[in-house]
């Protein structure tokens, strides 16, 4: 769906998404990162429709994912970290995975 | 006694970081806030790590020794926060998951501006994002969509946009131009000023002209909707005299120019200013960028939207009269180094009506077809709502409590503006009598637990 475009030479971490690892570069958002292995969609609404990040800046909210179980984290705002444990949120968050349901 | 600082800047895009120049050249504790990790802004975003530097030309390679000489100054930057709540004195902001207060003797917002959400049926889908989304992806990630891209909209940087594709070799369905021809007429009786800066403008003409060379363009495309298509999407609309055609894309990049983010200036209760032409609201603020609430400055696209260059010179402008006014220089030395800058935004005003009326927006866009959804997070369509408009609804606040738009978690800053449009059409108001959805605190969904863990000392709380 996206491709790169040029290589960085910023350090390869794996972060987690949906409990598949994935090899990203460091410096990258959340966002950025799961673009490629979510398809694009990080969330789904309260209405069951599938929503990718729009805005990429911070503004529109559609990349409301839970990371490292608090949910409703903007993705798009987040950096990668090594071992980092991202979720799509579906619905409404899900407050009980911070608790450590995925953990 | 808590620390005071001399200066808050709120953003690190080319006017707070020039601001910061200002301040701490001239001996004044500046502390400097921005959401994202690195300082640039959207337009120089990740310019001091990114791979792309020497390949998307000097316009962002201009922003890598303004962020190189603002790293080496004595402003203390803090990454990753973001602000909310404001007064003329102090700055909440959250940081990790905890909040802080800092207080300051003058705070300047160099908030930035933000892409004008313009709903479309199936605007929603993944697959379909901002052109500026694209951007960010490009600068911070070296990532841009794998093709083919159907580019959807109006103003400079669609054209940017489709250059920068073409040149990676990313096949590119169509651009389908929103904006109106007979724009070009009109703006030719601000011509002259557009000379004011010969070099930029005709780079613009070069982005325009190789946009229509090597892409499909369509103009004053019209009813445009997407929807879903196999494994793809699938973009409908209708050409100037109406026949209906299709392109099949599997990323659309949507942009109708850009307008200020003025939430944080509404919050913090100071006036503001209807653009007539570009359609947006702004913050009312004088040449040294003074808003009509003492103490709160701003400066760069968060007061009027004139691209990098103008808010540079802002940015100094602002630095420099704050300097004056804590009396770390004297009003000739403020007078004297102001000089320059004051040219280059001289220079800038005269380009901008050329631009303004030949990239604006087109009424009949900013009107959304009853089955878009215009408030996203509340899941709301422009059909729902007229509903509830044409039962008696005057204003957005008031559609706020009859039908939940502005109620998401981006709090209205999506929906804001299209529920104003719709409002005013529906009932023939001119839009400049129509406020947005007011802004509170906190701007942002906050975590409970984040306000009652928080390090900020009660009676500031
Ligand atoms: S789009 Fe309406 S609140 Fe977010």
């Amino acid at each position: 769906m996206f491709t790169k475009v040029s290589d960085s030479n910023n350090k390869k971490i794996t972060i987690y998404f949906e409990d598949e690892p994935v090899e990203v570069e460091e410096g990258m958002t959340v966002a950025a990162a799961v673009l490629e292995p979510s398809h694009g969609w990080t969330r789904t609404t309260h209405g069951g429709h599938k929503r990718g990040a729009f805005c990429h800046m911070g503004v529109c909210h559609e990349c409301l994912m839970t990371i490292d179980g608090v949910p409703n984290q903007q993705a798009c705002l987040t950096p990668v970290a090594d071992g980092m444990k991202v979720y799509r949120q579906n619905g409404e968050p899900d407050f009980h995975q911070e608790e450590g349901k995925h953990a | 006694m808590h620390n005071v600082w001399d200066v808050i800047i709120v953003g690190a895009g080319p006017a707070g970081m020039c601001a910061a120049l200002e301040t701490t050249g001239h001996g004044l504790r500046t502390l400097v806030l921005d959401r994202q990790m690195e300082p640039g802004g959207q337009i120089y975003r990740s310019v001091g790590s990114s791979a792309m530097v020497d390949k998307l030309g000097s316009d962002y390679a201009a922003g890598l020794p303004l962020v190189k000489k603002f790293n080496a100054s004595d402003a203390q930057f803090e990454s990753g926060a973001n602000v909310w709540d404001i007064a003329p004195d102090r700055v909440y902001y959250s940081r990790q998951g905890k909040s802080y207060c800092e207080q300051a003797r003058h705070v300047i917002l160099a908030t930035g501006a933000m892409e004008r959400p313009v709903p479309l049926p199936g605007w929603t889908l993944p697959g379909v994002m901002g052109s500026g989304a694209s951007d960010v992806l490009l600068k911070s990630s070296s990532l841009l969509p794998e093709g083919p891209v159907v580019l959807c909209g109006n103003g400079p940087l669609i054209l940017q946009a489709a250059v920068h594709l073409s040149q990676f070799d990313i096949p590119v369905a169509g651009v389908l131009l929103t904006g109106r021809l007979g724009n070009a007429l009109r703006a030719t009786k601000y011509a002259l000023g557009a000379c004011s800066r010969p070099g930029y403008f005709l780079h613009g003409v070069n982005l325009a002209i190789q946009t229509l060379f090597k892409h499909k363009c369509v103009f004053e495309a019209q009813d445009i909707r997407i929807s879903e298509k196999g494994q793809g999407l699938e973009v409908l609309f209708a050409t100037r005299s109406g026949k209906k055609k299709e392109l099949t894309a599997s990323t659309v990049l949507l942009h109708e120019g850009v307008i200020s983010e003025s939430r944080i200036t509404r919050l913090a209760r100071c006036r503001h200013t209807w653009d007539q032409c570009q359609r947006y609201w702004h913050v009312d603020a004088d040449l040294w960028g003074q808003t009509s609430v003492p103490g709160l400055r701003t400066a760069g696209d968060t007061a009027s939207v004139r691209g990098a260059v103008a808010a540079q010179a802002e940015g100094h402008l602002v630095g420099l009269d704050v300097c004056r006014e804590l009396g770390s220089i004297p009003m000739s030395q403020r007078d004297d180094e102001a000089r320059p800058h004051l040219r280059i935004i001289k220079r800038c005003k005269s380009l901008q009506p050329f631009l303004d009326e030949y990239f604006a927006p087109t009424p009949s866009m900013l009107q959304p077809a009853a089955d878009a959804i215009v408030c996203r997070c509340e899941e709301l369509t422009a059909g729902e709502l007229r509903e509830a408009i044409n039962e008696g609804c005057y204003s957005p606040n008031g559609l706020k409590s009859q039908a939940r738009p502005g109620m998401g978690t981006c709090q209205g800053r999506v929906c804001g503006q299209a529920v104003a449009e719709m409002i005013a059409d529906a009932h023939g108001i001119p839009l400049e009598n129509l406020p947005l959805y007011t802004a509170q605190p906190p701007l942002f969904p906050l975590r409970l637990g984040e306000l009652v863990n928080t390090s900020i000392p009660p009676d500031l709380l």
